[in-house]
């Protein structure tokens, strides 16, 4: 449907079949498209990504271009604080929980680990500071326990009130 | 909703029935109207006859996915089951769930009934529609497309593209709550073509009312007087004709002038039937049918009505004015089997139309509805690692709140071993592998209710429950708990979640309560396939045995522990002696010790505190009880200086000589004369690895343990510390003269003397064979204790240096002196880089000095501000933070890396004698007053002890501070033990006594004799 295609392009498939074109780089922010590209080298096949849908494709595209030139991450970032969420970070997560969850899987899958933090992260701030009633209800969760048994959890954690 | 997203979905797409996604702009609620799905007809209803007996129920279509259709497997809120609602005066009992069927024969009947009755389609409210045609264009090219199947003559004669079109179908919208049912039937009734014509004329621009009965009656001729009364006229036999009419009808695209039978007209029509119930799968949808007209039978004339471009219903002039077809509940039907057969994007623009005719507590009702279904359960769903990725991001609090979401919460978020040792790790809390085999030995992690007085009824009753006794129980038989769970620790440390999980399954067949099922959880049809599974026990044990449960509560916990590892219980035990810390809560015992003498130096683990004084002697205590467990004499002079590793205590003295004593046995097994003046520091130098690089091969220095020593003689000197084990005791004569150096010459366990310095040792520090020491000469010079040589000798402080610590980690030492300043030394090169005072720091001085040029003499450009404005003679380095105390009442927080003074702690009144800190406070002593400090933030958090003469020393570790002190010129022990409260060996015995009425913990000071008994 497209000319040509340039060479630095690349063609993604998403799962329902719509054709997605990006440049090479952006692609590569996928560590999975990365290796792939190597791989396979140029060619004017589309890469078929069964596991993403085309509007989550989307997302994850949008986002690789706004970071296209941030560095690799370290391997070792394990500094495991959530509120460093830069701002266009933040209103991309924005979304509703569905999207988000769909986020998490496509960057897994893709393998784009700063994506993944940041949508990990953004679920983390959505639990944190919660109550357990509080967050079933965010998540729409049902609270399986007996009353025995969430007497018996509530002990078990009672412990981290920061008494 | 999934495909909310479509609309903003901007790429190339090659797939041209799917274009033209974007809905218009004009469509504020756009993102309903587009998905990607071309779908056309599902023929699945074909089965579904035509016959029109009264309501069989019409099912949703089958396998409607709860991923796809969140809402599909909700059940009708009760608001909804069952409804009453006034059909002109009449009260008209809507019921969803028993036999619907008949519900729906009553509502028929009643509506019949009332036929006679006006039409309250009067009552009907204004609806706003106007859409913009180009949307409709935009949004059904696609159904167009799609529908081009088979080619028909339109049968109506519609104007191709007419707006007002709407109008009518906006006109089933807003009735009043009463009649729904029958208003908007009527309304919606004639959906097709007919109205549409009149429509146009009647309503331009919709903002119209609602359609009146006039027009109504206008395009059913066979209306007599209002549509109303039409419906309601209609018996139910004809009712069954009409709906065969409505069968041929079908949908076409105008503009192509081809009319296409859909196939899911056929369905709309079969499914006129869609009884008023629901296979439990409808309900909802059907159920909020019923109450709000609103919804679905809009969607029905939605659907036809809307696309006046697009489509036509072929029949409709047939149907309208030959057959005997009345507006009908019928139509509700039709409309929802219509509705069932649309593809998904034509779905969601219809639901968009009917969206936009419903009221705000409508809406807020659907969006209650629907928002819930839309949520994530990310920890749930999510496979493991994932999940775990998320949690890794939680502080501990949270994880804490998160584990009691539900039972896969819990196990995700304390099952996994590893998020818990990451999460000690980041939290500062080391573990020792003792540490983790007492947990695990002791069955940390159990239910242990933290008990405060306040709270002691909850916590005897917890403790019954928990079977445990009073003094709690080392031994890992020792409680009823299901013995389970100490059987599987044995293997505890298994990081492998999916093995943990199988023993946590075998454990299930022996205890009822250590399934947790899923079950209840909505996904689980969804994410079955994750290593979950395993957890999953079966339900028939549950049921099987939840008779048994009463029985069982009373000795078992309901829930099975949640975790196979370690280090949630260890984390805990931490977590807790932090916060115990922080709140002040602990047990306090006090003895006295070394008459009125002065404590010079203080060590002490778990087991022992050890002090040394200038009465001579060294005492041993017993930590936990204060009891005195050994007196150790032999000195001849005060003792001035100690250190013990493991039971080998190193003592320095002013009789010039240093001892090794055997702590078990309390024997001095050890005398090393050689000093001629007073042994004033000295340090066990244990060899360790000192290449900073861990992957490198290990570096170990020194290559045996070694004894260090510093005195007033002005010299070091170097001695290989006896092994208690295997060397025999060495007691020479000790020299009558000091100036008789001849005894040492033949101590095997002499090494060297480093001489250089010219007046008093008066601190060292080192490691490797690194060795920096502090003299009252001013200088600082640094060693290399294998060699004797000295690497450097460092200039710049003014007055005597009182204190050293060696960065080995950055290769710098610090120096405190009397000058007031703290120097930073590079290691590397000698030079002076920082001279720490006050706010000014971080200046580098001097240029590189050649390695070769060893004992190079630099002397260093000095600072001129004053941070300490007195001595500085206290100073520690430990996690990350440089502290110093001085004469001039202040401590001060230094930055180690770049030398930036964080805080100054300021509140003491008198030269600060004693201080430790570590990563999270300071413990400073003087003036008599314990006092703890935030090490972060410079925030003082508390005094520990107050009213006292003077603190000679303090020393502190996780769970203990230990300081030496004088109360009226008295030396004490006052021993702070915060290792209880919650916390696994906590006997709960000092509780009554130290919580007042309001839970405020009291300090009760509990004073022991010297045989640990108390006394007071």
């Amino acid at each position: 449907m497209t000319g040509a295609p340039e060479q630095r392009n690349v063609k993604l498939t998403s799962s329902e079949g719509t054709e997605f074109k990006v440049e090479r780089d952006v692609a590569e922010k996928s560590v999975l498209l990365k290796n792939m590209l190597e791989d396979v080298g140029e060619s004017d096949m589309a890469i078929p990504l069964p596991n993403v849908t085309g509007p989550i494709l989307q997302k994850v595209i949008e986002y690789c271009i706004h970071h296209r030139d941030d560095p690799m991450p370290t391997h070792d970032d394990d500094t495991k604080k959530t509120d460093d969420i830069d701002d266009w970070d933040a209103e991309f997560c924005k979304v509703d929980q569905g999207t988000l969850y769909e986020l998490i899987l496509a960057s897994n899958y893709l393998d784009i680990k700063p994506l993944l933090d940041l949508t990990c992260k953004t679920v983390a701030n959505m639990i944190k500071g919660k109550s357990p009633e509080e967050i079933r209800k965010t998540f729409n969760i049902a609270n399986d326990f007996t009353p025995e048994e969430e007497e018996q959890v509530k002990r078990e954690n009672e412990w981290c009130e920061g008494r | 909703m999934k495909n909310s997203k479509a609309s903003t979905f901007k790429v190339d797409t090659n797939m041209a029935s799917e274009g033209c996604q974007s809905p218009s702009p004009s469509t504020p609620m756009s993102p309903l109207n587009s998905s990607k799905k071309s779908t056309t007809t599902s023929p699945s209803k074909e089965n579904i006859s035509p016959q029109f007996r009264l309501p069989t129920p019409p099912p949703l279509p089958k396998h409607l996915d709860p991923k796809e259709y969140p809402l599909a497997d909700t059940p009708t809120p009760p608001a909804l089951k069952r409804f009453c609602f006034d059909l002109n005066g009449q009260p008209a009992y809507i019921r969803e769930d028993e036999d619907s069927e008949q519900q729906i024969v009553k509502l028929q009947e009643a509506l019949y009934n009332m036929r006679a009755s006006g039409p309250t389609t009067s009552t009907s409210k204004t609806v706003k529609t106007s859409l913009n045609h180009p949307t409709f264009n935009d949004n059904y090219s696609e159904m167009k497309t799609t529908s081009t199947v088979s080619r028909k003559r339109p049968a109506s004669p519609v104007e191709p593209s007419s707006s007002y079109d709407f109008p009518t179908s906006t006109s089933s919208q807003q009735l009043s709550n009463n009649c729904n049912g029958s208003l908007s039937h009527s309304s919606l009734s004639p959906p097709h073509k007919k109205v549409r014509a009149k429509a146009v004329g009647n309503l331009p621009e919709q903002e119209s009312e609602l359609v009146s009965p006039q027009q109504l009656m206008d395009y059913d001729p066979r209306t007599p007087s209002s549509n109303q009364v039409n419906i309601l006229r209609t018996p139910m036999n004809k009712i069954q004709e009409a709906s065969p009419s409505i069968i041929p009808m079908t949908l076409q695209p105008i503009p192509s002038t081809i009319s296409t039978s859909r196939h899911y007209n056929n369905n709309t029509i079969s499914s006129s039937n869609l009884g008023m119930d629901t296979p439990s799968t409808t309900r909802s949808t059907h159920s909020s049918a019923l109450p709000s007209p609103s919804l679905s039978p809009i969607a029905g004339v939605a659907t036809t009505m809307n696309h006046p471009d697009s489509w036509n219903l072929q029949q409709s002039n047939n149907f309208m004015t030959n057959s005997t077809h009345s507006p009908n509940l019928w139509d509700l039907n039709t409309m929802l089997a219509t509705f069932d057969a649309l593809p998904s994007s034509m779905k969601s623009y219809m639901l968009f139309q009917l969206l936009r005719r419903c009221p705000t507590n409508t809406l807020q009702y659907v969006s209650n509805i629907i928002l819930p279904a839309l949520r994530k359960d990310f920890v749930g769903m999510l496979p493991i690692e994932l999940s775990l990725h998320i949690v890794k991001y939680l502080d501990a609090d949270s994880m804490c709140k998160a584990a009691q979401v539900n039972k896969r919460w819990r196990n995700v978020i304390d099952g996994d071993s590893l998020t818990w040792q990451r999460r000690l790790m980041m939290d500062g809390f080391g573990v020792d592998e003792s540490e983790e085999q007492r947990a695990i030995s002791e069955n940390w992690g159990l239910l242990r209710p933290i008990n405060c007085s306040h709270n002691r009824s909850r916590h005897l009753e917890g403790t019954n429950n928990n079977h445990e006794s009073d003094s709690h129980t080392l031994s890992p038989t020792g409680t009823d708990e299901p013995s389970s769970s100490t059987g599987a620790s044995s293997s505890l440390f298994d990081k492998d979640y999916s093995s943990s999980q199988d023993k946590g399954k075998a454990r299930a067949d022996g205890d009822w309560n250590s399934y947790s099922v899923d079950e209840q959880e909505p996904h689980q049809d969804d994410d079955r396939d994750r290593p979950y599974d395993g957890d999953d026990s079966d339900v028939d044990a549950m049921s099987q045995e939840s008779s048994d449960r009463a029985e069982l509560s009373e000795e078992r916990l309901p829930l099975s522990s949640s975790a196979d590892h370690p280090y949630k219980a260890i984390y805990r035990r931490h977590y807790l002696m932090r916060q115990n810390w922080l709140h002040g809560r602990h047990k306090h015992i006090s003895f006295p010790g070394h008459g009125n003498n002065v404590v010079t130096c203080l060590q002490f683990d778990s087991e022992n505190i050890i002090s040394g004084s200038d009465d001579q002697c060294i005492n041993v205590y017993e930590t936990s009880t204060g009891r005195l467990i050994n007196r150790l004499v032999g000195h001849d002079g005060g003792v001035w200086a100690l250190q013990y590793v493991n039971k080998t205590l190193v003592s320095g003295s002013t009789d010039r000589t240093v001892r090794v004593w055997n702590l078990e046995t309390g024997a001095c097994t050890h005398v090393f004369p050689g000093h001629t003046s007073t042994v004033r520091c000295l340090q066990i130098i244990m060899p360790q690895n000192v290449n900073t690089n861990p992957n490198d091969k290990p570096i170990v220095e020194p290559p045996i343990p070694l004894i260090v020593t510093g005195s007033r003689d002005s010299t070091l000197k170097v001695w290989r510390l006896p092994n208690l084990e295997t060397d025999q005791p060495f007691q020479p004569a000790i020299p009558s003269s000091p100036t008789d150096n001849t005894q040492y010459a033949d101590n095997p366990y002499y090494i060297r003397t480093l001489s250089g310095h010219s007046h008093s040792v008066r601190a060292l520090a080192g490691v490797g064979n690194t060795l920096v020491s502090g003299s009252y000469d001013c200088t600082v010079r640094v060693w290399n204790i294998m060699s004797g040589d000295c690497v450097w000798r460092l200039h710049g402080h003014t007055q005597k240096v009182y204190s050293v610590v060696l960065d080995a980690k950055r290769k710098r030492c610090m120096s405190g002196s009397m000058d007031g300043t703290v120097k930073v030394w590079n290691l590397e090169d000698g030079t002076n880089i920082w001279t720490l005072e006050g706010k000014f720091t971080c200046l580098a001085i001097k240029s590189n000095v050649p390695r070769s040029q060893k004992s190079l003499y630099i002397n260093v450009d000095v600072i001129s501000l004053i941070g300490h404005s007195s001595l500085v003679g206290l100073l520690d380095l430990s996690h990350d933070y440089l502290v110093s105390a001085a004469a001039d009442s202040s401590l001060r927080i230094w930055n180690p890396d770049d030398g930036t003074c964080k805080h100054v702690l300021t509140t003491h009144t008198g030269a600060i004698t004693c201080f430790q800190h570590d990563e999270s406070k300071v413990i400073s002593g003087s003036d008599g007053t314990l006092r703890m400090w935030d090490v972060k933030t410079g925030r003082h958090v508390r005094d520990l002890l107050t009213g006292l003469s003077g603190v000679w020393q303090v020393r502190f570790d996780e769970r203990r501070c230990v300081a030496a002190v004088q109360r009226n010129s008295v030396t004490w022990f006052e021993v702070l033990d915060f290792g209880i409260y919650g916390i696994e060996d906590d006997d709960g015995s000092h509780e009554n006594n130290c919580i007042d009425e309001s839970g405020n913990w009291i300090d009760r000071r509990i004073v022991v004799g010297y045989n640990g008994s108390s006394e007071e």
